[in-house]
């Protein structure tokens, strides 16, 4: 089962549905998470923000509703953000029994969650469950013109109590893009932040911020960049220099090179294509 | 080592005890009623005599004492007088004269311990000093004659380790006479100091100032010196180490090698060199420098073609000595010695993992070690200090300090000590190269705490050595001119900084060598939470180990700067001296001992022991007597309760709480105190030196360590009518025994808390605190709140003692 969260609904409907398909496309069925609700973001780092925790482990209270009928007690994030928040609550209520009684009690209109859900990242499904090897196979395009360099961003890396690799040296999507048969472009902003909230007190933050992740990509020789996050996806695309290098979704990225075009938003589809084109 | 404890007397020789009960003066019998406790304990059972008088420790106190023994047949004696601290040697000497065994002796303190502290109450503390003579004299009539084993020693030392630390030690023991045997892991001996360029504050050369003493090491004729060797086994005790060491082969006859060279100008094969950390290339037969000692050639096993593809044998067709032997092998060593000091040194911690500086993957990124090797004139570039991805020289330069140290993120908390000095150090020999280059050194706190390192700084920011306080974030490469961009905030001026360099440094913090753990293990040495090998106590015993005869000194024992790492190393050698000068040791008889009908083999107590002490043997658990300090920790954990401690035997101390709770009637409230001797009874005893009054409902028992209490005897004290029990011990350190002694006692408190529940009895009644010997008021207090919480509490019903099963 798979928890979409609100962008996946709304700004980065793309990204859902090329997650979907090239999914399909390696046999791993993606079922929504019924009566999901807001995972909670942002996650509150306050040592007492119970309040603050009980979206999340709402949400987990369906995943281990749905998961009994489906024996599976994967619950897998697209969005980077809700990756963060649902992993870290989950840890905590995991590693405080006393936390979790409270807010089990608190929501006495639900199941009490038993805390035996886990919280995955769809980069891990494919790295783990589904393995490189074979999403090597079903590649079908011919991919080396593109050099793509992966953005991590902050989400999916820190802190590094649930970090999906090393937090300072990520390889998980440089590896799924060699594996995709592109040229992966490793910079040394991967795991900037991308400015985040500040998009919306102060756009000049960002646009200098991802001023900075482009060129700094265009310099290390990279002509797209991949990322895992929404939030990351619109503050790069929507501050972009003229001619800027474009942000795409590492599931477009796949969605490309497994020859789905058909999921593809046209304005991706003449990324790639304009990419092909220059060279 | 079999020590036979039980000897001499006859077991079964029926107590005749006498007991004296001193005045000292009027500061006991000013308060206590001596008359009436002396006519108490005449009254007791197996007490043929009871005296008193005005001083028991003056000569004609001392002269009675012997004649009574003498003319009564007097097996036993307690004296109830000042603390033992002052007189029980003089006591013990006594009976050894009077031909008793000196364990044959019980103290009962009622000065320090009851007179001077209930000045406010003569009457309890009259009763108070009834009661501790009764249980002395409970306790005398089951003590053991004990033997204080005596081993003799000789003049032989192990040094494990050819550092700094390792030569130092062993040249100062080699001197005074010693005969010494150095173990050297690597090659030559001299190590991480010979690989060093200058030294700080003093500038000069490291290896000019290193050799003359590893030539020393190998020229003396009361030295023994094993390259390439490691120690593989140690068994025994202080006064005899059995020692089993490895020489690794280096497949040159080392009598005929005069070290022309000839052969590695021929050998062809080239592989890094571990002296200059991988800046230059050595061939696979080498020697580690040119002035290493012994000079003489080896053959590297893992590359040599001949030994690996059994083609080549070049060296041995050019050596003009014949030298080469390819059939050369491992030999072993036996030999045993009577103290071992350990100089194992440090490794420099792994840049690599952090991976945010990019050591290992961007070639201008070097660590400080390397930077040693590169400004040295005999070093791999000549003392040209270049960028190693062009080899153009480096102009701009930045060090960036604690990568390894004061480091939560990566578990190492500890500043290594060294680091701000050496950074200091190069970042001038780089300056003083070329005045020109900008040198920066980014930091957190500049540490310079030593003799000179203040002033060395100084000179350091007037040659233009720029510092900026802050902890650098990330390094990036530049992919094109590969220089490397510095990210990090000037926390003096809140300013964020992005600067390129040509060369960054990383100031790389010391770490434990590697074997450590190893030698640890071998040794039954102790680790401490950051790695490095752990000192008897942190400041009265900084160089001694908890294991008798084995010292430890240099970086084995934590980071610190040569001059540190030689005085340690001195150090060591005196303690060694003062061991080695006796001739013959006395072994402390207070031993937990093993009942081998009770034990079943189950294992439990080896893990407990702190110091590795027990061991199996036909399936029961046997105590290595030359290693057990006494401190008791295995007796509670023992599920048959098959272990005891010499002295102090369980049966011993319930026997002397009963009696200490015979004269309680059911109304009134009555605390037992177990007091542990090293801390808790020192600062007891400095209460009544301060004449600070506490509770007269108290009644003391002193032992070793609370350790060797178990929930049993803190039930019987219930049971035998206690209302309360306080038990006192070290805090973290004070204690002579192990760290670990306080978990024990937490488990023991813990366990015995749950079994009162059990039993319904309110378990703030059981009350343990950490005491140090100054803190006599806390330990006043304590006991006071516990008596106004059992007085609170009421006496514990007569009913609920009763269901109580021991």
């Amino acid at each position: 089962m798979y928890f979409p969260g609100c962008a996946l609904k709304s700004t980065a409907e793309d990204y859902e549905k090329t997650a979907i398909a090239v999914a399909e496309k390696l046999g791993v069925e993606l079922l929504e998470l019924e009566r999901w609700n807001c995972c909670g973001v942002v996650f509150n780092v306050a040592a007492d923000a119970v309040m603050h925790h009980i979206a999340a482990v709402r949400d987990l209270i369906r995943a281990q509703e749905m998961g009994r009928k489906l024996n599976d007690n994967r619950l897998v994030t697209i969005c980077s953000m809700c990756y963060s928040t649902l992993k870290r609550v989950n840890q905590i209520v995991k590693d405080d029994p006393e936390k979790l009684r409270n807010i089990n009690e608190f929501m006495d209109e639900e199941e009490d969650y038993e805390g035996n859900i886990e919280v995955i990242h769809l980069l891990q499904v494919f790295k783990d469950l589904v393995g490189y090897d074979k999403i090597k196979e079903k590649v079908s395009r011919r991919m080396e013109k593109i050099k793509a360099a992966p953005f991590y961003g902050c989400a999916l890396l820190r802190p590094k109590e649930v970090s999906i690799d090393d937090p300072e040296d990520p390889k998980i999507m440089e590896e799924l893009i060699e594996a995709l048969g592109a040229e992966a472009v490793k910079f040394p902003y991967e795991i900037k932040c991308c400015s985040s909230y500040n998009v919306i007190y102060d756009r000049k933050i960002t646009e200098e911020t991802a001023a900075e992740i482009q060129r700094a990509a265009e310099r290390w020789g990279a002509n797209i960049i991949v990322t895992t996050c929404p939030l990351c996806h619109y503050n790069l695309n929507t501050s972009k220099r003229k001619n800027g290098i474009p942000t795409i979704y590492f599931t477009e990225l796949m969605a490309y090179a497994f020859g789905l075009e058909e999921t593809l938003s046209p304005e991706t589809l003449k990324i790639f294509n304009k990419i092909l084109e220059e060279i | 080592m079999q020590l036979n404890i039980h000897s001499g007397e006859n077991m079964d020789e029926k107590p005749r005890i006498g007991v004296y009960v001193c005045h000292c003066g009027g500061n006991i019998s000013n308060i206590i009623d001596v008359e009436r406790v002396r006519e108490f304990a005449a009254k007791q059972k197996d007490v043929v005599i009871a005296r008193d008088n005005e001083h028991v420790c003056s000569d004609a106190g001392q002269k009675m004492i012997q004649e009574d023994i003498k003319k009564y047949g007097l097996n036993r004696i307690v004296i109830a007088a000042c603390s033992p601290k002052f007189h029980e040697p003089t006591f013990m000497n006594l009976l050894a004269e009077s031909g008793l065994n000196p364990y044959m002796l019980e103290m009962v303190n009622i000065r320090e311990q009851d007179s001077w502290v209930h000045s406010d109450d003569p009457q309890e503390a009259t009763l108070k000093a009834m009661d501790q003579v009764a249980a002395a004299i409970a306790k005398v009539r089951l003590n053991k004659p004990l033997e204080e084993k005596e081993v003799k020693i000789g003049n032989r030392v192990l040094v494990i380790g050819g550092g700094i630390a390792g030569i130092q030690a062993a040249l100062d023991l080699a001197d005074s006479g010693c005969k010494v045997i150095m173990v050297e892991k690597k090659p030559t001996i001299g190590g991480r100091m010979a690989q060093l360029s200058y030294t700080f504050p003093t500038d000069d050369c490291s290896l000019c100032i290193i050799s003359p003493k590893m030539a020393a090491v190998a020229n003396h004729p009361n030295i023994t010196l094993l390259t390439y060797s490691e120690v593989e086994e140690v068994e025994g005790h202080v006064g005899n180490f059995k020692v089993r060491i490895k020489v690794k082969p280096r497949y040159i006859d080392m009598d005929k090698c005069v070290a022309c060279g000839l052969c590695a100008e021929k050998c062809p094969v080239k592989v890094p060199d571990e002296f200059n950390y991988g800046l230059r290339m050595r061939k696979a037969i080498y020697i580690p420098h040119e002035m290493a000692v012994p000079l003489k050639y080896l053959i590297d096993e893992e590359h040599c073609l001949y030994l690996n593809k059994g083609i080549c044998r070049v060296c041995e067709r050019i050596c003009p000595q014949k030298a080469i032997n390819f059939e050369d092998k491992v030999k072993i060593i036996e030999t045993t010695v009577d103290a071992i000091i350990v100089a194992t040194g440090y490794d420099t911690f792994n840049a690599e993992t952090i991976k945010q500086y990019g050591y290992g993957r961007y070639a201008n990124v070097i660590i400080a070690p390397q930077l040693e090797r590169l400004v040295m004139p005999t070093g791999p570039t000549n003392g040209r200090v270049i960028r190693l991805s062009d080899g153009r020289i480096a102009k701009r330069i930045a060090f960036i300090q604690c990568v390894g140290s004061r480091d939560e993120q990566i578990g190492r908390p500890g500043c290594s000590r060294v680091c701000c000095m050496y950074a200091i150090k190069q970042a001038m020999i780089l300056k003083r190269q070329d005045i020109t280059r900008d040198v920066y050194i980014f930091y957190i706190d500049i540490r310079a705490y030593g003799k000179g390192f203040e002033e060395y700084y100084m000179r350091a920011q007037e040659l233009g050595v720029k510092f900026v306080r802050g902890k650098v974030g990330e390094i990036i490469e530049d992919p094109v001119t590969k220089n490397v961009i510095v990210k990090a905030e000037d926390t003096l001026t809140g300013k964020w900084l992005e600067m390129e360099f040509d060369l960054v440094v990383l100031s790389v913090g010391l770490i434990p060598s590697k074997d450590t753990e190893k030698i640890a293990k071998m040794l039954k040495l102790n680790i401490g939470p950051d790695g490095f090998l752990l000192e008897a106590h942190p400041k009265y015993r900084p160089v001694d180990t908890l294991r008798e005869g084995i010292f430890i000194c240099g970086c084995a024992q934590g980071p610190k700067d040569i001059a540190d790492t030689v005085a340690q190393a001195s150090a060591a050698a005196g303690r060694t001296l003062r061991l080695l000068s006796q001739g013959r040791i006395k072994i402390e008889p207070i031993k937990v001992f093993v009942n081998e009908d009770l034990c079943n083999g189950c294992e439990i107590c080896l893990e407990k022991c702190p110091l590795g002490a027990i061991g199996m043997e036909n399936g029961k658990a046997r105590i290595n007597e030359a290693i057990c300090n006494g401190c008791g920790s295995c007796i509670s954990y023992c599920p048959r309760n098959a272990i005891d401690l010499r002295h102090y035997e369980e049966e011993q101390i319930i026997e002397e709480v009963k009696e200490l709770l015979k004269s309680k009637s059911e109304d009134e409230i009555r605390i037992i105190a177990f007091f542990d001797d090293s801390c808790t009874y020192r600062a007891a005893d400095l209460a009544g030196n301060s004449r600070i009054n506490y509770t007269s409902k108290v009644r003391i028992v002193r032992i070793p360590s609370s350790s060797r209490l178990t929930p049993r005897i803190i039930l019987s004290a219930f049971k035998f009518g206690a209302d309360g029990v306080f038990i006192g011990d070290c805090l973290p350190g004070g204690s002579p025994y192990h760290p670990k002694v306080l978990d024990v006692i937490n488990d023991i408190v813990r366990k015995s808390r749950r079994e009162l529940r059990r039993y319904r009895i309110d378990a703030r009644r059981l009350k343990f605190d950490m005491i140090a010997v100054d803190t006599a008021e806390r330990l006043a207090k304590d006991l006071d709140d516990l008596a106004s919480t059992a007085e609170r509490l009421g006496p514990v019903s007569k009913s609920k003692r009763d269901k109580i099963k021991i």
